[in-house]
């Protein structure tokens, strides 16, 4: 089991947590103008990376804020992103 | 609730009550506690009398005593309303019942279905954890050296009741 590190609580077990994708994905200054391809790109199409990911999760039976880690996506170590932390 | 001819309320765990008591550990429940949910300030509410959880950054859980005013809002709400304007304050009296363990052995008794480290050093008097106990969402707030608080959803309650009963057998 993941221990992901909560900015208000600490680190605490994955299971009180949910997942929210990948950070830092904004959302289209001018949605009308997309096409198809370009809303799909934007709704579905999220990077994969073999190695550091910058991610959302939210502490779902904890104090409820949403936070952003960088975890690795083959050993799974996950450290808090300060930088991220302004993504809302 | 006080009536001149009927006063009828039931709690979330119905008739049952729960009533544990070992040499080392009490648990009871104790329904109809005003419970009030403030958020949007960071810097605590303050009703007398009552204890005040800190479940968020700017989140608070107010656990007050039973009013007995009839009314859709309890005055504890529609006090800290005009005391904290522009906080969201909502009572939720409802929502959740409240579980109170006592005695040397209460931090046992929860570790068998709890990964929170309750030790007073990390849970000083007057704080509070959220997290799971036996697969339900709970808040578990000091207000002792030997006595925690445990604030639980109400459709949860007998589950954690049974369960709570369950785990504090080899402690009777
Ligand atoms: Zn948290």
């Amino acid at each position: 089991m993941l221990t992901l590190p909560c900015p208000f609580c600490g680190p605490r077990d994955e299971t009180e947590f949910g997942y929210g994708g990948e950070a830092g994905v904004a959302y289209p200054e001018r949605p009308a103008d997309l096409d198809d391809a370009a809303w799909a790109e934007y709704l579905f199409l999220r990077a994969n990376p073999r190695g550091w990911f910058t991610e959302r999760w939210v502490h779902r039976a904890g104090c409820r804020q949403w936070f952003t880690v960088r975890r690795h996506t083959v050993t799974n170590e996950v450290v808090p992103d300060a930088a991220a932390q302004e993504v809302r | 609730m006080t009536a001149e001819v009927l006063a009828l309320r039931e709690g979330p765990l119905g008739t049952e009550r729960l009533d544990v008591s070992g040499p080392a550990l009490t648990i009871v429940d104790e329904p109809f506690r005003t419970l009030v949910d403030v958020r949007g300030t960071t810097t605590a509410p303050v009703v007398d009398g009552a204890w005040t959880w800190r479940l968020g950054p700017d989140w608070w859980l107010v656990d007050a005593p039973a009013s007995d005013a009839v009314a859709l809002e309890s005055p504890v709400a529609t006090s800290l309303r005009s005391a904290l304007p522009g906080a969201s304050v909502v009572d939720v009296s409802s929502l959740r019942t409240v579980f109170v363990l006592t005695g040397p052995d209460a931090r046992a008794v929860l570790a068998h279905g709890c990964s929170l480290d309750l030790d007073p050093r990390v849970l000083p008097v007057g704080a509070c954890v959220q997290g799971m106990l036996a697969q339900a969402q709970v808040s578990i707030g000091r207000t002792d050296a030997d006595a925690l608080r445990l604030h639980v959803r109400a459709s949860f309650a007998r589950h954690l009741a049974a369960w709570l009963r369950d785990a504090s057998v080899e402690y009777l």
